[in-house]
């Protein structure tokens, strides 16, 4: 059926006012409104026509539309439309045109022939609808279906630009973000999102980028930032990467908020900063990344004149090698080294000044790969205080030393002098005289032994010491063996030494353990019916425990920590003879080798001297 | 013969044990008895105060303390030592010290042996009895050498 709009004659004659409304409403149309002779030229071109296509109605009367607005790709379809116009009476069509500046426009066109009353074609209305923003919008919506599952599951704000800024798609995380929906974003430019400082020069950028598009993040190494809707800033990592799709280029915008990085960073800062040492950090290649005041003051170099340069410039030139090997070892097993665990460490200041430090190290597993930090304390102090302990430690051992010694002189002239009296003198003094002389020999017979003691214990603490792998178990068995040779009273022992008791110690003070131990253990069991003495080691993990049993006279748990005391004894002399020197001294030995010593005991049920002779450390290395 | 003993003891409780000691044993010889060690020495070579004396007649035997005043035991031996006409004179420290660098040192200068005084009477007397025993009747002395 045909839709042709047919003139009257009695149209001919309707008033002149209807005419003049018809004027102004088809001027007042913001559509393009053209009449088109059969052949294509334009008869009529309205002020809708000027403003969407540009051209003045001078310009484009009498003018072929086709060279007018229809872009070369889309004349064919043109030419389609107005044949089917001509043919059917009317026809819609979706399309681009060209604005006189050569820019596309998006329209829908309704064409319409129309005839007079003898059914002659007297001209093709055509209405031409600017549909751009709509298309915009359409184009959006297609894309945000395309890739909206994929721009959801993304972690971060993802933003899509088209060629001219406009934001053509954003994810839920840009709405979290920036505050602001969906809706308020898409088809506005992207500068929105830029703070205003920055928004003059963005476009240019913006535009630099579209031209010579690559995937990189945005502003090499400077620091951006996103804008809320509420006008505030936050710290942002962007990545950009152009797409090119049928609708032209798009750029993809990835942006995370550094916020909660950028303060991580800062209390990593505060954190470094407040410790109290030294704190290095760097890469595999031993290049200084990070560094803190204190390493500053100690070393003398500005953070400026460290980064960057490689760690050897804080250690003196006869370590360098050395260090260089080191770190190689460390990076390729990197283990948290505890301070203490590497010794006879030198630094050296900016001045060359050389002075000892204590390192710890961690690695840091970062994504600039691993790093490795170094808290660095300067130990010249400690050092000094050290050596003037170790000097003053020594004095006091030689006075100690010096005074026992000379405590013997005065003990051999009363004892002498006593022995003398009672030999010489037997017959003038009466039994009482004789018992009281007697009284005088044997207390300087025990100051005797307890000076002896109080060397034997400064020995101890003097000597060089001196490991070496050692069979405790044949030490045992000789020391056993000479005890049993001499004089103290004891019964029957009941003696086993386990096999194979090795151990890393001091051979000569492994044997005073072993004398003391065994010989407290013969002396204690003095008085038990069935003696038994056994020497033995148990193994938990990773270090060795030795331990020496016995059945004897024991003692109560709640003097424990009374048992290493120099001169402290839980029995009398009378009971059981002794200096209390032998477990002090025992456990003097046994600190000396970095070990510990304990004891359990029960009264009448005898006693277990535990002890080691090296400390558990974790963390370092053998 | 009555051979002579130089004892070299600062200590006079020790000096009168000792001498109480050789009684004790019935050791036969003289004992000369030196303060310090600068007497010690002045009576060796016939100087000092004892520069009458005559330099031919020396000390079977020293008993030489170390602790002493003036010029120590040690220094004592060393000078001993150094002298060609006393290089082999028998020379045993006798003292309370019992440091190994006191013993390894006392070696290493020249002594002949190194005996700790003990603190018991009984031991120290049957100590000083051996000694003498040893040194003055079962021991071969050097030939003396005559000073020039």
């Amino acid at each position: 059926m045909k839709q042709d709009t047919v003139l009257t004659a009695h149209d001919r004659g309707a008033d002149a006012a209807e005419q003049s409304i018809a004027e102004v409403l088809v001027e007042q149309s913001s559509d393009a409104l053209i009449a088109l002779s059969p052949e294509g030229t334009v008869l009529f071109w309205s002020s809708g026509a000027e403003r969407i296509f540009g051209y003045s109605r001078r310009v484009a009367l009498g003018r072929s539309l086709d060279d007018l607005i229809v872009p070369t790709d889309r004349r064919a379809e043109a030419r389609a439309a107005l044949a089917d116009v001509v043919h059917a009476g009317a026809t819609l069509l979706e399309t681009v045109r060209l604005r006189e500046d050569g820019s596309r426009v998006d329209v829908d066109i309704a064409m319409r022939a129309i005839r007079d009353a003898d059914g002659g074609l007297r001209f093709v209305a055509v209405d031409h609808t600017d549909v751009s923003a709509l298309a915009r919008l359409r184009a959006a919506r297609a894309a945000e279906t395309r890739f909206r599952g994929l721009l959801e599951a993304a972690p971060v704000a993802m933003v899509i630009v088209g060629d001219r800024g406009r934001i053509v798609l954003v994810n839920g995380q840009t709405e979290a973000l920036f505050g602001y929906t969906r809706d308020e974003l898409l088809g506005q430019p992207v500068e929105v999102l830029v703070p205003e400082r920055f928004r003059v020069e963005h476009p240019t950028h913006r535009k630099g980028y579209f031209h010579d598009a690559v995937a990189r993040p945005m502003g090499r190494g400077g620091e951006l930032f996103g804008r809320r809707k509420n006008g505030s800033e936050f710290p942002a990592d962007i990545n950009l990467s152009p797409m090119d799709s049928e609708d032209g280029r798009v750029v993809i915008a990835a942006i995370r908020d550094m916020s909660e990085r950028k303060k991580a960073e800062e209390k990593f800062r505060a954190l470094l900063e407040s410790a109290p040492d030294a704190m290095v950090i760097v890469d595999a290649r031993g290049r200084i990344v990070l560094v803190n005041a204190q390493t500053e003051s100690m070393f003398g170099y500005t953070r400026q004149e460290l980064l960057g340069r490689s760690v050897e410039m804080l250690i003196p030139d006869r370590f360098s090698s050395h260090s260089t090997s080191d770190r190689s070892g460390y990076f390729s097993r990197p283990v948290v080294r505890a301070m203490g665990t590497l010794l006879d460490l030198w630094g050296v200041k900016k001045d060359g000044t050389e002075f000892p430090i204590e390192m710890s190290m961690a690695p840091l597993d970062t994504q600039d790969g691993l790093l490795v930090s170094s808290a660095i304390r300067d130990i010249t102090e400690r050092r000094a205080i050290e050596t003037a302990l170790k000097a003053a430690n020594h004095e006091l051992e030689a006075f100690s030393y010096s005074v026992a010694h000379d405590l013997r002189a005065p003990l051999r002239g009363m004892n002498g002098f006593a022995q003398l009296l009672l030999e010489g003198y037997h017959d003038q003094l009466d039994a009482e005289a004789q018992d009281w002389l007697v009284e005088i020999l044997s207390n300087a017979r025990r100051m005797g032994a307890l000076i002896d003691a109080l060397l034997a214990l400064s020995r101890v603490t003097r000597v060089e010491l001196k490991r070496e792998w050692i069979d405790l178990s044949s030490i045992a068995r000789a020391s056993a063996a000479q005890i049993a040779a001499s004089d103290l009273p004891h019964a029957a022992v009941e003696f086993t030494v386990a096999e194979g008791l090795c151990a890393d110690a001091d051979p000569h003070l492994a044997r005073t353990v072993i004398d003391n131990l065994l010989g407290n253990a013969w002396k204690f069991t003095s008085r038990a019916p069935h003696a038994r003495i056994e020497v033995g080691a148990t193994d938990n993990g990773e270090q060795r425990t030795f331990f020496v049993r016995d059945n004897g006279a024991g003692f109560d748990m709640s003097f424990v920590d009374k048992l290493f005391v120099p001169f402290q004894r839980l029995h009398t002399v009378t009971e059981f003879p002794g200096t209390g020197i032998g477990l002090a001294s025992v456990q003097r030995i046994v600190h000396r080798h970095g070990g510990r010593i304990w004891a359990e005991g029960r009264i009448g049920e005898g006693a277990t001297f535990y002890f080691t002779f090296h400390g558990s450390s974790p963390g370092v290395e053998p | 013969m009555t051979k002579l003993i130089l004892l070299v003891e600062d200590n006079a409780s020790d000096e009168k044990l000792a001498l109480l000691a050789f009684k004790k044993c019935g050791v036969p010889h003289e004992i000369v008895v030196a303060r310090d060690g600068a007497d010690a020495l002045d009576y060796v070579f016939a100087t000092g105060k004892f520069a009458g004396r005559d330099p031919a007649a020396r000390p079977a035997l020293v008993l030489l303390d170390l602790k002493l005043p003036r010029v120590s035991g040690h220094e004592v031996l060393r000078r001993i030592r150094a002298a060609p006409e006393t290089r082999v004179l028998p020379v045993v420290v006798l003292t309370a010290s019992v440091e190994e660098e006191d013993v390894l040192r006392s070696y290493t200068l020249g002594a002949n042996a190194y005996i700790r005084k003990p603190v018991d009477f009984v031991e120290f007397s049957n100590t000083v009895k051996a000694l003498g025993a040893f040194w003055l009747q079962f021991n071969e002395a050097a030939p003396m050498v005559r000073s020039a």
